[in-house]
């Protein structure tokens, strides 16, 4: 068992004219659920507490080490010396579609690396939810939200 | 006969205990030897330390600096747990934000609740309208990203 007739990885391989032992996929090779995560992408469930709530956890698990739990890009990576993701609160960001964060947990984005493989499709539409949640309880404007105003304890900042 | 006498013995007379005996150095040169002793030693010690402090002007000689130290977690768990009691408390409470534009901030319970009751429009911008953000442009920070290759803004920069 400890000798097998096999490639490791990385080393060489006269099998094949260049000599590698990895090989590419065929071109046209799709992912065993590739089609189903397309269309989870397209389709965005409805916002509802259920949904939110799994945004709350899985952003809190995945995204706030870097972005922060309030979203402001302060989290304790980013305290420690990485670069500083940007903050959610920005008006950049809060005139962004939701799908555009969507696409940038798909895709990565800048120093952010693509997290399609550790976040599910519909997870990614609960975080993109969540985000909204997070822009508006961080910057809620008082006149349109009825009851708010009562609540804030001091008067002016 | 004349020797009848009984002979001095000294023995049984025995010395008698004379004066002491003077000493036969002077103590004088001793004491101003010793005394130029001291007297070399302290001359030659003050002369060094006024060479070394005076004369000498080596990088050795030249006082030390004082460097910051390095930037450690003495203790991660503890910063860690300030923070995210610090950003919790930020998530969890009421408070103004910007009272001339009249901007607050209020539990994500709350608005998650308050988000939940509005179905799809729970996806809606809340600056309306929607636009993408442009391409490679580098939110929350003033300059777009530096190309590669280029030195990168030291952490201490980078943040906040």
């Amino acid at each position: 068992m400890a000798r097998q007739k096999r490639y490791d990885v990385y080393r060489r391989a006269d099998l094949w004219a260049d000599g590698a032992a990895a090989r590419t996929p065929p071109e046209g090779t799709v992912q065993q659920g590739a089609l189903a995560d397309e269309a989870a992408l397209d389709d965005p469930p409805p916002v509802d507490a259920a949904l939110l709530q799994r945004g709350r956890e899985r952003y809190e698990a995945v995204c706030s080490p870097c972005h922060g739990l309030t979203g402001h890009g302060d989290g304790m990576v980013v305290q420690r010396g990485f670069p500083k993701p940007p903050s959610y609160h920005e008006d950049r960001l809060r005139a962004a579609p939701a799908r555009y964060f969507v696409d940038v947990i798909t895709h990565g984005y800048g120093v952010m690396y693509r997290y399609a493989n550790r976040v599910e499709p519909r997870d990614r539409w609960a975080i993109a939810a969540y985000i909204r949640a997070l822009q508006f309880s961080q910057g809620a404007r008082v006149a349109e939200v009825p009851g708010l105003a009562e609540k804030i304890p001091e008067a002016r900042p | 006969m004349p020797d009848t006498a009984a002979p001095v013995r000294d023995d049984a007379v025995g010395h008698a205990e004379g004066p002491p005996e003077a000493p036969d150095i002077r103590v004088k040169p001793v004491l101003l030897t010793g005394l130029f002793i001291v007297a070399f030693v302290a001359v030659t010690l003050a002369a060094l330390r006024f060479y070394r402090d005076v004369v000498i002007t080596s990088p050795n000689t030249e006082p030390a600096r004082t460097v910051a130290g390095p930037a450690l977690q003495r203790d991660p768990q503890a910063d860690l747990a300030r923070l995210l009691a610090d950003q919790r408390r930020r998530l969890d409470t009421y408070a103004w934000v910007d009272w001339d534009r009249g901007i607050a901030r209020m539990p994500v319970a709350d608005a998650m609740r308050r988000l939940a009751t509005r179905g799809a429009q729970g996806y809606a911008a809340p600056l309306q309208p929607e636009r993408v953000p442009p391409l490679g442009s580098r939110g929350g920070a003033a300059s777009p990203l530096p190309p590669p290759g280029t030195v990168a803004a030291s952490p201490r920069e980078v943040r906040r």
